[in-house]
């Protein structure tokens, strides 16, 4: 990650101390908490599907942010632990007669060590090369499974029956209740996120990006935290594989891309969301999968269309939404500032995003590494 | 300590009394940053020792130094620009809390943690006139501010000895009079080592209790600035031989 230049918008991936909470983000979580609780019912089980890949695919797509935005160690290999945590859950499912419910922390942890054991090489290399070490290892995954798990037919492809996957709720239909336990595991990983962002490990993970030297001097042990940070985020993307388990009812490496181009999505989300932000991953996935959807059916010009219209989203946008929507609200305030000086409060009140940097003072060198 | 076929260190010996301010002093290339990232472990000496209260640095790893009490600042800054003015010395501070990845994202102590170290550098911030810029990220500010920030981040681990690398670089006269003042204010308040890198003479020879002087790596003088005033291999190294 570079440093961001002085006219960036200046708080991308700052965590500010908890800022006072005015009524109107009190308003806004309650009708965002009925939208999300009361939606599935308003849907078909077609529809409730994407919903619900939406919601995987944001907690995969945090699990990057949190190596990939915060810490800066970029990969492209995500899909490979997501693999992991879908064929650990289907396995389990399949062959062992576990509840789905039961395999995520299973899922879980196996991801978790595959990232430690990727996170200690990845202290050696940095930048193009990690991305380029990870990268093997989402095309090398598919390989793996091929050699170990035999579905039916002999591909690797395993396929819980609508039985195993069915809602543990009697009176709450199979679509629904599948969504409502990716919005749980949601709601609860980008809460630990949130946490963690916002205490002293928090910002040596960001520390550790931005200087790592400086970092180490005063005493963030450097490896401990990447490697932890590695491992953290893979756990992420695993329960996501899980997840995934759940909705599409299979785990499939048939395709030797599949978890390539897993990866490149999660990658997009992060990007198009907002990197380095805590709510940008949902909202990057949310766009993402509309996008996808807009442009589906269109056969050959899919691609192209979807393409397109990425490209379209990070011209406008390229801090991502989260960063967008912050670059307006800096906007905003400095344009009633000029209009009406008074009642334009100070830049370090309680005010709900950072303050961006005073235009008006000299250009200053941007912290340089040493 | 030898870069290829340069020797930087060479045989350079000295010793920061407690509660002192030392200056390290010498011709640019001398090897006075190279010490320093000696001592803070970014640079891997070839032999020779290293020790603080009779604990030997060198074989610590670079981030159990500031544990033990050894802070440093970077003569070409080497800030957090995401990070606001508070947070940067927030992470100085980070020796001085517990909280890992667990307890975070559990929210053990995060509460009681963060208040304190938030409340410890801000008073820090506070003593050296930053507190108005707390909330400000780093990115974007004046040199001359941003200096004094890696001062404050360095304070907020509670060093006892404290490598300060060109604190003056950048300022303007008046500012380093003040600077002078507020590093000897602070080594009294702070009961802290200082060991100094600087080119501003002015203030080396009015706030120092010793100065060392190194050429090519090696110690060419040491003493009180007066002794070192007027020492005949310090004059030939910064003007050249005698005609």
């Amino acid at each position: 990650m570079t440093a961001p230049t002085a006219d960036a918008v200046p708080t991308i991936g700052s965590i500010a101390p908890r800022p006072a909470v005015p009524w109107v983000r009190i308003a806004v979580g309650i009708v965002v908490t009925i939208i999300a609780i009361r939606l599935p019912y308003y849907y078909s089980p077609e529809t409730n599907q994407i919903f619900s890949k939406v919601l995987y695919l944001a907690i995969a797509a945090m699990g990057l942010n949190l190596l990939t935005g915060f810490n800066g160690q970029v990969s492209i290999g995500h899909g490979a632990f997501f693999g992991v945590g879908a064929f650990t859950s289907a396995i389990l499912v399949v062959n062992h007669g576990w509840y789905l419910e039961a395999t995520i922390p299973v899922a879980a942890v196996l991801a978790a060590l595959l990232g430690v054991l990727v996170g200690f090489p990845a202290l050696r290399v940095k930048g193009l090369y990690l991305a380029l070490i990870t990268l093997g290892l989402a095309v090398l995954f598919p390989s793996v499974v091929k050699k170990y798990v035999h579905g039916p037919g002999g591909i690797p492809l395993l396929r819980p029956s609508r039985l195993e996957v069915q809602s543990l709720i009697s009176s709450i239909p199979d679509d629904i209740y599948q969504y409502y336990v990716c919005l749980g595991v949601l709601v609860l990983t980008f809460l630990l996120a949130a946490n963690l962002m916002r205490s002293r490990t928090g910002r040596a993970i960001i520390a550790v990006r931005d200087q790592e030297v400086a970092a180490s001097t005063v005493g963030v042990d450097v490896a401990r935290v990447k490697v932890l940070t590695f491992a953290l985020s893979a756990a992420y993307a695993g329960v996501a594989g899980s997840l995934s388990v759940l909705i599409e009812r299979s785990a499939d490496a048939s395709n030797p891309l599949i978890y390539f181009q897993d990866s490149i999505e999660f990658l997009i989300a992060v990007v198009i969301g907002g990197a380095a932000t805590i709510t940008g991953p949902l909202l990057g996935a949310m766009l993402l999968v509309a996008i996808q959807k807009r442009t589906e059916g269109t056969d050959a010009l899919a691609p192209a269309l979807l393409g397109g219209a990425l490209i379209a989203v990070v011209y406008v946008l390229p801090e991502g939404i989260v960063g967008g929507y912050r670059r307006a609200v800096v906007w905003a305030r400095r344009r009633r500032g000029m209009g009406s000086s008074g009642d334009d409060p100070p830049a370090s009140a309680s005010a709900p995003e950072p303050p961006s940097s005073d235009p008006d003072l000299p250009a200053a060198p941007t912290p340089s590494p040493t | 300590m030898r870069f290829g076929g340069v020797v930087a260190l060479d045989g350079l010996s000295f010793t920061v009394g407690e509660g002192n301010i030392c200056a390290l002093i010498g011709p640019n290339g001398a090897g006075k940053t190279t010490m320093f990232n000696v001592v803070s472990r970014l640079y891997e000496a070839d032999n020779g020792r290293v020790t603080f209260d009779g604990q030997d640095l060198l074989a610590l790893p670079p981030h159990k130094i500031a544990r033990i009490g050894v802070a440093r600042t970077f003569q070409n800054l080497a800030l957090f620009p995401a990070l606001t003015v508070l947070e940067n010395v927030m992470v100085g501070a980070h020796t001085n809390g517990r909280v890992g990845f667990t307890k975070a994202m559990l929210q053990i102590g995060v509460r009681s943690e963060e208040k304190r170290l938030r409340a410890e550098s801000r008073s820090i911030l506070e003593r050296l006139s930053l507190g108005h810029l707390a909330d400000r990220p780093a990115v974007g500010l004046p040199f001359g501010t941003l200096k004094r920030l890696e001062f404050a981040r360095a304070l907020a681990s509670s060093p006892r000895l404290l490598l300060l690398d060109e604190p003056a670089n950048g300022l303007t006269h008046g500012e380093v009079d003040e600077l002078g003042e507020t590093i000897r204010e602070i080594r009294d308040q702070f009961s802290l080592s200082i060991l100094l890198v600087e080119h501003h003479m002015a203030m080396v020879m009015s706030i120092s209790d010793e100065v060392v002087v190194m050429d090519f790596g090696r110690k060419i003088a040491e003493g009180t600035p007066d002794v070192v005033r007027n020492d005949p291999m310090v004059i030939e190294a910064y003007l050249g031989a005698p005609a």
